[in-house]
């Protein structure tokens, strides 16, 4: 599991560690000279940075099926684990692993547009913009966390995506539904940090 | 239409001020010279001119527009520092500022390739300090660009390719057509190129005026009158 734990850091740090490479080797004083907006530009590095995140991602889940598998002993113990008996025997897999598939890009999506807000608002303090980018990185995640079961209420006439199983396991099979992330909410805020991340950065910002 | 009109700008970084309230007007179609020293302000005026910093106060306008996305489409900016993905080759730089820019003439850019003797396929990473500043200039004068902003086009070049980059900014200017700003404090070298001239120290416009004009009233070269001024 230790590769997947590597992505979710990467996922959370690799935002702003790409704006600010940009800013340390001066790239960014060649892309910000380019005739696009601001929204245009990060919506570009946005998807460049999700598609990188997304292959790492895949890699380190083949690499972590293939252990399990190869392992002596490893591969069985899972095979009999009720969980994931109940995975396997659903007819709702392939859906379930869709949906999985699209949140976790989802949320990867809107976890590098929160790095790279941050960044935009550190830059406005140069001297200290690390502080400042960590500050608006833990104050973005407290506001979603907070306003995110009122957003997804907000957003319940629409279908969110969940993971179907059953379960069994038990003498009556049962439905398992899992529900996952708040899927318009987290679309909406993602473009939202982006939009107003552009903004800001071709208003504001010095390259 | 001027080809860049700033009123009363300021530009400040805490508690410095890097500009302080320059009102400046610049005719289209000439060479003009940014003289002044280290900290003068050059940089900031013409980061300010390309829409890459923002003016604290004052108004900026650029081919008659507010400094804006539209008015990058129409500057070519050559920034002092190297602003190159060094991942890229010359010609694949040249295929990704093409892609940016609509006026970019290809053809074009891999002749002045081959005029400042530079191979397409080497690694930007791999071309020392004058080669890179010659590929920036390669990239800034194969667009039909009505304004080009070089900033220190010579820091830190050696000889053989400063005089380069001299020869090519003289032979590829379109005269009437082009303005070209070029901020520098080597003036010894560049003053033959320059139509009108503006003097910066401090932050402020010292001196301004056709250099012609100012050579013929002073009895001096720019580079004397730079010394005296700046």
């Amino acid at each position: 599991m230790l590769p997947l734990a590597g992505v979710a850091i990467a996922t959370v740090v690799s935002g702003y560690l790409a704006m600010r490479s940009e800013w340390q080797s001066h790239t960014s004083m060649r892309t910000l000279s380019y005739p696009m907006s601001g929204t245009e530009l990060l919506t570009a590095k946005h998807a460049v940075i999700v598609l990188n995140l997304a292959l790492v991602t895949l890699v380190s889940v083949v690499g972590v099926w293939l252990v399990i598998n190869r392992t002596p002993g490893l591969g069985e113990m899972v095979a009999h684990d009720p969980v994931f008996r109940a995975w396997t025997k659903t007819r709702e897999f392939w859906t379930s692993a869709a949906w999985a598939t699209i949140s976790a890009i989802l949320g990867m999506s809107f976890m590098v547009a929160v790095g790279m807000f941050s960044f935009v608002i550190g830059a406005f303090v140069p001297r200290i913009s690390g502080l400042i980018a960590v500050i608006v990185h833990v104050l973005v995640w407290y506001l979603c966390f907070s306003f995110g079961p009122h957003a997804m209420y907000i957003a319940s006439f629409l279908p969110n995506p969940k993971i179907v199983a059953f379960d069994s396991s038990r003498p009556v099979v049962g439905q398992i539904a899992v529900p996952l992330l708040p899927l318009w909410p987290t679309l909406a805020i993602t473009a939202v940090l982006l939009l107003v991340a552009g903004k800001i950065l071709e208003s504001e910002v010095d390259a | 239409m001027l080809a860049i009109e700033m009123a009363n700008v300021q530009k400040r970084y805490y508690r410095s001020h890097a500009l302080r309230g320059i009102s400046l007007q610049i005719e289209p179609g000439k060479i003009v010279g940014l003289l002044g020293p280290n900290g003068a302000g050059k940089s900031t005026l013409l980061k300010i001119c390309a829409g890459l910093a923002h003016p604290t106060t004052g108004r900026v306008h650029v081919m008659g527009r507010d400094v804006s996305t539209a008015t990058k489409g129409l500057t070519a900016f050559v920034p002092e520092n190297d602003t190159f993905y060094s991942w890229m080759t010359a010609r694949q730089a040249v295929a990704f500022e093409s892609s940016m820019f609509s006026d970019m003439d290809v053809s074009d850019a891999m002749d002045l390739l081959r005029e400042l003797k530079l191979d397409p396929d080497n690694k930007i990473s791999s071309l020392s300090k004058g080669q890179r500043g010659r590929l920036k200039l390669a990239l800034a004068m194969s667009r039909r660009a009505g304004l080009v902003l070089m900033d220190e086009p010579l820091a830190g070049i050696d000889p053989p390719s400063r005089a380069a980059i001299l020869e090519t900014i003289a032979s590829r200017y379109r005269a009437g057509e082009q303005t070209i700003v070029i901020s520098t404090h080597e003036v010894l070298e560049s003053e033959k190129l320059f139509e009108d001239v503006v003097f910066l120290s401090d932050g402020q416009i010292v001196l301004s005026g056709y250099a012609d004009e100012l050579r013929a009233k002073r009895g001096k070269s720019l580079n004397e009158i730079f010394a005296e001024v700046c």
